[in-house]
Parts: C-alpha cells; sequence; structure tokens
C-alpha cells in the first residue's frame, strides 16, 4: 500500500483485543481512517465504544492486535513525543511544576538547551493565552487555564499531529464554549493537524472539518461526515440550522441500537 | 488499583515469590559449597539447619528457648488484655481521653529501649525485669489500635440495633465485638511481636540465659553454625507467627466486611 | 499548649522529681534526680559530647545508607505491578522480625566498630523506607505514567521524575517511620556492644550503677532523636511548601 505523504495519519485495519481465551474482549475491530495536513477531524460515540482506546494506540501507549498505524508515513511502534503531542481528559499535570515548567516537561525530558525551552515554552504560553500566570503551580489555575496549559504543552514539540482525548469533558459549559474558541484559533495560528475524541456531539460538528461516528461492540467507524461550516467557526454558529441538523444525524446514528433495545 | 487482582495473578505472584526465597536459599548454600564466601563466616545453610536440628535436641538449649517463650507468652498476655482495655476506655471516653492523651501521644513519641539500663536499675537483671521491659515496650503499640478498633464500629450500626430493642450485651456481643475484631486481632499480632522484640534485645543485653544471650554469647565466641542457627530459628518463628496472626486478621476483615453489607 | 505553661509543668515535674528523691520516698540510686543528672554533665559532659558525635556520625552514614538503598529499591519495584505485588510481602514478613538478632552477626564479620552499627542500623531503617515507598510508588496515579511516555520520556524518567515525585508524601512518611527506627537501631547497637558512642556509656555506667550518668545519656539520646526529628520535620514542611 503506497501511502500519499500529505496524510498525517494513516490507520488501517486496526483491531484490539484486550485479555484472552474466554475473558478476551474486542474493543476495536477493523478500523480505518486517513487525516490530511492541518484537519481537525473528531471523533464521537457512545460510552466505552473505544474512543479512547483509538486515541492510546494512535499514542503509540497501547500495542495494535491487528492492522498498521503510520505516523507522516513511517509506521509507529511505541510513543512519538516529536511527532505527536497529546492532551488528556484531565490536564494531568504535574502539581510540583509551575505552568511554564509544566509546558517544558517534553522539552526537559530530552536535550534541548535550557535558554531554547524557556523560549518555546513561553511562547506557547503567549499562544493559549496565559503568559501571565506562568509561573502559577496548578493548584492555583482554573480547570479552563489548567486544560490550556496541557494544550500549550502538547503542542510545544511543535508536533505534526496533535491527539485529544474529551479534554474539556470536566469543564463546565461556559468554560468549555471559550475553549471552544480558544482551541479554534490555536488550530489556526499553529496550523496542526488534530484528532479529537469528544461525548459532545455538537461539540464534534463545531470544531471539526471531519466527524468520526463510532458504534461499541465491537468498537468501529460506522459513518464519517464532513462538515461543511465555513471558516473562521463564530460561536453564533452553534445555533445555526445547518450545525442543528449535522448534530440531529449523528444523534440519530448513535442513538439507534438502544432505541431497538428500548422497544 | 483501579482493576481487582485475579486469584490467579495472587497465586503465580505467591509462586514466583517461593522461587525467589528458594533461589536465595541455594545462592546461600553454593556460596558456602564453593568458598565464594568464607564458609566460617557464612556457613551454608544446610550446616546451619543440621545445627538447628542438634541444637533443638540438646536439653540446655531447649531450656534456654523455654525460658524465653515464657517470657514471651506472659508480657503477651499481660500487654494484650491491658493495651487493649486502655485503647477502648480512652476511645470509650472522651474525658479519659483529653486527660490522657497528651501523656500517652508523648510516651508513644519516646524511645522505649534506650530505657532498658532503668529497667535493670531498677528491677535488676531478672525474668521480671524482662517481662515488664518487653510490656512497656508494646504496650504504646496496642492502645492505639485498641481505640482504632473501637472507632471502627460504625455507630449506624449501633443505632440501628438499639432501634430493634437490642440489649446492651447484645450489641457488645453482635456489634463490637465483630466490628472491632480485625483491629483486635492486629493489637494481638503487635502485642505477639513487640512482646519478642522487647524480649530478646533484653536477654541480649543483659542475662544468663534465653535464646537472645545464645545468640549474643555465640557471636562473641565466633561460633558461626550456632548463631545461625538460632538466627534461624528467631527468624522463621516469628514470620510464621506473623504470617498466620495476619492471614487470621485478613479472613476476619473480609468477614466484617462482608457482614456488614448483609 | 502555649510555651509558658509547659515550661511550668517541666519545672514541676523536675522540681516533684528532686524533691521525692530528697524525701526518699524513690529511692535516688535508682531513679535518679535532677540534681544527680546535672552533676553527671558536670563530671562527665565532654565524654558525652564526644559520644554523642560519635553516634551522630553513625546515625547520619546509617541514615545515608537506609534512604537511598530504600528509596530507589522501593520506587524500582513499586514501579511495576508485578514486582511489587511479588516482592512487598517478603519485605513486611521482615518486619516482624527482631532484627537485632542480626546484630552480633554483624559483629562477627565487621567488628565491634562503627561499621557494624551502621550496617545494623542501616538494615533496620531500610525495610520500613523500602516498604512504604512501594506502597506509595504503585498507588499513584497510572495515567500519569501514560502522560509522561507519551511526551516522551524513557523508564527511567518515568519512574524517578514522575512516579517517584508523586509518592513523595508516602515516602517522606516511610522515612519519618525509618529514621527513627535506625537513630534506636543505633544506640540500641552501640548499649550491646561498642567502643564509643552514647548507648555504649550508658551501658558502662549502668554497669558501675552512676545512675546520674545513665540518665544524661538517655536525655542526650533524647534530644538527639528529637533533634533529627524536628529536622524531618522542616524539610517535609519546606518541601510542602514548595509544591503545596
Ligand atoms: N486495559 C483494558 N483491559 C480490558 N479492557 C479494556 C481495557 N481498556 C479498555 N477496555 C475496554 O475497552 C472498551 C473501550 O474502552 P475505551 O476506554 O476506549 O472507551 P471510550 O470510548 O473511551 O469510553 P468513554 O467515552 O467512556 O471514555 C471498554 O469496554 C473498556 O472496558
Ligand atoms: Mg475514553
Amino acid at each position: 500500500m503506497n501511502t500519499t505523504p500529505h496524510h498525517v495519519v494513516d490507520v488501517s485495519h486496526l483491531s484490539k483485543t484486550f485479555g484472552d481465551g474466554k475473558t478476551a474482549f474486542r474493543a476495536l475491530n477493523d478500523v480505518s481512517l486517513q487525516i490530511k495536513q492541518g484537519r481537525f477531524v473528531s471523533v464521537v460515540g457512545p460510552s466505552g465504544c473505544g474512543k479512547s482506546t483509538l486515541m492510546q494506540m494512535i499514542s503509540g501507549l497501547v500495542p495494535t492486535t491487528q492492522g498498521n498505524i503510520q505516523i507522516d508515513g513511517k509506521t509507529i511502534t511505541g510513543p512519538q513525543p516529536e511527532k505527536i503531542g497529546v492532551v488528556f481528559q484531565d490536564a494531568l499535570l504535574l502539581p510540583w511544576k509551575t505552568a511554564l515548567e509544566n509546558i517544558e516537561f517534553p522539552l526537559s525530558l530530552g536535550d534541548t538547551p535550557v535558554a531554547e525551552r524557556q523560549e518555546r515554552a513561553r511562547n506557547m504560553l503567549k499562544l493559549v493565552g496565559l503568559k501571565d500566570v506562568g509561573h502559577r503551580y496548578p493548584h492555583e489555575l482554573s480547570g479552563g487555564m489548567r486544560q490550556r496549559v496541557a494544550i500549550a504543552r502538547g503542542l510545544v514539540r511543535n508536533p505534526s499531529l496533535l491527539l485529544m482525548d474529551e479534554p474539556f469533558g470536566a469543564l463546565d459549559e461556559q468554560t468549555r464554549t471559550r475553549m471552544w474558541g480558544e482551541l479554534l484559533r490555536i488550530h489556526e495560528q499553529s496550523g496542526t493537524t488534530i484528532l479529537f475524541i469528544t461525548h459532545s456531539l455538537v461539540e464534534s460538528v463545531f470544531l471539526a472539518d471531519e466527524v468520526l461516528v463510532m458504534a461499541s461492540n465491537p468498537g468501529r467507524i460506522i459513518e464519517r461526515i464532513e462538515v461543511d461550516l465555513p471558516r473562521p467557526r463564530d460561536l453564533k454558529l452553534l445555533g445555526s440550522e445547518r450545525l442543528g441538523n449535522l448534530r440531529n444525524h449523528i444523534w440519530d446514528l448513535i442513538a439507534k441500537p438502544d432505541d431497538e433495545i428500548d422497544a | 488499583m483501579t482493576h481487582q487482582l485475579s486469584t490467579q495473578k495472587i497465586w503465580l505472584a505467591r509462586l514466583w515469590r517461593a522461587g525467589f526465597v528458594l533461589g536465595l536459599a541455594l545462592v546461600w548454600e553454593t556460596s558456602g559449597r564453593l568458598a565464594w564466601i568464607d564458609p566460617e563466616l557464612l556457613p551454608p545453610l544446610s550446616r546451619i539447619f543440621k545445627m538447628l536440628g542438634r541444637l533443638l535436641s540438646d536439653h540446655r538449649f531447649r531450656g534456654d528457648i523455654v525460658i524465653t517463650v515464657l517470657e514471651c507468652l506472659t508480657a503477651f498476655l499481660i500487654v494484650v488484655p491491658l493495651g487493649l482495655f486502655s485503647g477502648f476506655s480512652l476511645a470509650e471516653s472522651p474525658k479519659l481521653y483529653k486527660l490522657f492523651s497528651p501523656v500517652l501521644q508523648l510516651l508513644m513519641t519516646v524511645p522505649k529501649s534506650i530505657f532498658l539500663p532503668v529497667f535493670i536499675l531498677l528491677f535488676g537483671i531478672d525474668f521480671s525485669e524482662k517481662v515488664i521491659f518487653a510490656i512497656v515496650l508494646s504496650y504504646f503499640i496496642i492502645v492505639p489500635t485498641g481505640i482504632a478498633a473501637v472507632q471502627s464500629i460504625p455507630s449506624g450500626l449501633v443505632a440501628m440495633a438499639r432501634s430493634f430493642g437490642a440489649t446492651q450485651s447484645q450489641i457488645y456481643l453482635r456489634i463490637y465485638l465483630p466490628c472491632a475484631m480485625p483491629l483486635i486481632l492486629s493489637g494481638v499480632r503487635l502485642g505477639l511481636i513487640f512482646s519478642m522484640h522487647g524480649i530478646i534485645f533484653a536477654e541480649m543485653y543483659a542475662s544468663s540465659e534465653g535464646i537472645g544471650r545464645n545468640i549474643l554469647n555465640w557471636g562473641e565466641s565466633f561460633d558461626m553454625e550456632r548463631l545461625f542457627a538460632a538466627v534461624m530459628l528467631v527468624l522463621i518463628v516469628t514470620v510464621l507467627i506473623n504470617e498466620t496472626l495476619q492471614a487470621i486478621e485478613t479472613y476476619a476483615r473480609r468477614r466484617t466486611l462482608s457482614g456488614a453489607m448483609h | 499548649m502555649s510555651i509558658l505553661r509547659k515550661l511550668l509543668i517541666t519545672i514541676l515535674v523536675l522540681a516533684l522529681w528532686e524533691a521525692l528523691g530528697a524525701a526518699g520516698i524513690l529511692n535516688p540510686m535508682l531513679v535518679g534526680t535532677p540534681s544527680m543528672i546535672a552533676r553527671a554533665a558536670m563530671k562527665d559532659g565532654t565524654t558525652f559530647l564526644i559520644a554523642s558525635r560519635f553516634t551522630l556520625v553513625e546515625i547520619l552514614s546509617a541514615g545515608a545508607i537506609a534512604w537511598t538503598l530504600g528509596i530507589s529499591a522501593g520506587v524500582i519495584i513499586g514501579a511495576r505491578a508485578t514486582s511489587a505485588l511479588i516482592i512487598s510481602p517478603l519485605l513486611s514478613a521482615m518486619i516482624a522480625v527482631p532484627l537485632v538478632v542480626l546484630y552480633p552477626v554483624i559483629v562477627a564479620w565487621t567488628g565491634i566498630g562503627p561499621t557494624s552499627k551502621i550496617i545494623y542500623g542501616a538494615a533496620t531503617g531500610f525495610f520500613p523506607i523500602a516498604l512504604t515507598t512501594i506502597s506509595g510508588v504503585s498507588a499513584i496515579d497510572r495515567r500519569f505514567v501514560d502522560m509522561a511516555r507519551a511526551m516522551g520520556a524513557n523508564t527511567a524518567q518515568v519512574i524517578f521524575q514522575v512516579m517517584a515525585r508523586l509518592a513523595l508524601p508516602a515516602i517522606m512518611s516511610g522515612l519519618r517511620i525509618g529514621s527513627s527506627l535506625l537513630i534506636i537501631a543505633v544506640v540500641q547497637s552501640e548499649m550491646l556492644s561498642a567502643t564509643d558512642g552514647l548507648g555504649f556509656w550508658i551501658s558502662y555506667h549502668r554497669s558501675l550503677f552512676n545512675v546520674g550518668q545513665v540518665y544524661f545519656g538517655i536525655c542526650l539520646v533524647l534530644v538527639l532523636a528529637a533533634g533529627l526529628n524536628g529536622l524531618l520535620n522542616y524539610c517535609e514542611r519546606r518541601l510542602r511548601l514548595q509544591t503545596a
């Protein structure tokens, strides 16, 4: 199979089975997806359908059972910190480091000179709009600020792909809405390709160029939807009919099996 | 950790552990046999166990064992009820607690073993001196478990039993005892273990008899085989006692938990 | 309790002690009196001060060994769930053993000098430190491990820069327990057989029935233990302030 270089992510026929023998559990079955450079792709699906598992395999943290994952045309076998930035559901900031030091953390693990890594961390802090709170410790930041620090940390090595697993799941609605605006701006400014996992249908549509809808048992992609909303996205779009239609369409896809059970 | 450990995993770990200990024993044995380490300094395990067998059939050493066991048991039988009862009373009466807890806290942080010379000044070198020393040493370890035992009794359960018309003795027997059992048992275990610690140290420090005395003497006369045999005896006995009592404790805890759920 | 009240109580207790001894209600030859201790301090103060330094050096050396070995063994074993599952029961079994029986073995191997005290003290401190570290490290939020690996941390970096650091509160409490056991162990071993040190002099004067000196030595041990404990408290508080 010949991969075209402009696909940052190329996942083909990916499957994952946890355990073996009687306790074997098929978490993902034959998942394929491609993401072009600079695109914002979101993944929605019911709880337990394997979204996090998919993300962990793409980030190289969890080995695959079958199939192949290529990032920038190269098959991955383990974590790819210089190519992939990751943002987790809970910010997972190291509590003994300041915001700035947390952003520096990925660079401090390699051999980047101290001056350079502080410079880059400070730029990232500016990018996420927190340039005044770099000296604060995580417990001195609000939930939204923590999540922005986590995004800055994910971006600090200038990765070709940013993986985000429900990064705003723990935030209140207002903060979350504000974060959407921030993330869209960051995406625009950094030009990074983003794979964004979420529970929220509105979120998946509003942010993304493309939505992958998943179903469970076994986890698989049941539909991909192009989002043809204009960019830059305005918060006013949230009330628009087009967004509402897309959202309803996804809901129909996800809700179907449950309705059958209810009946 | 979030996921439950399967019994299979626990057994596998036990197997590994046994293998680890066996491997260690093997290294010890061969190191003496092949003289990697001077066998005069570290006799091979087989010779140590052979010596232990001989010691156990030697009536003089058996007399020493009897003395040590008697001392430990006496201290244990006095200190466990004493310590637990003190703990219960303190936990049951806020007044007593307020009065005594500062003193208790102070005495708990003071290292007791360095006072052994004082015990000797006060009581001389004999059976009672060692027993009293061991009692003082363990007492302050048992009292907190006694307090914790009472505090572990869910007050809701007591109120519930009262509302169903349970008598006071029924409450003590049916609720207090089973609920507090795990911590009472751990008080018993700690009492036994620390009584042994106290007695053996007291014997080593100043005594004319007992296992501890023999250990010190054999060390000073470089009788490594006898020394290691006696050390091995103490090690095996304490580990066995501790593990057995701990297993009983775990069993009681599980029963209390499942009882609370019904 | 205010400092003034504490001071008052201390003075009262000392006065009562002295009075009971003077009145012959308590035998001063057995329980000593504050004045006897003061006289002992005047007479043998220098010897005891030199001995304190000797003991302190032993304690600090044993502490350095027990801390280093205990923490690194604990962190490495605790980092993997399987190794923690296999090894921690072995360590907790060792805690039940009166390690003092090993002291004659150590003396037979290394002689009666400070080395034997250092080894024995380090062994006593090692087990609780390693055990608490293992349980602390295995209880950390594993998602931080995933995070660090995704950021490019290698195994050593994950273990020492993330897991150990997250387990620090548990490690600190292990250090506290281990250190106080270790201090006692060093003095205990000096009491059993030594050439110098506080424990040695306490035992020496006990055999001569110099009650004042015995109590004076014990007081010095208590002061030493309290001082080291205070130092540990201070370090812990500083650390807490830094990370909050
Ligand atoms: N280590 C594991 N061992 C066994 N099963 C696992 C493991 N990790 C995940 N699973 C199972 O795989 C399935 C997918 O899990 P995953 O966490 O990927 O779901 P998800 O879509 O992210 O769910 P959520 O939306 O709730 O976060 C679940 O049924 C889960 O129980
Ligand atoms: Mg998930």
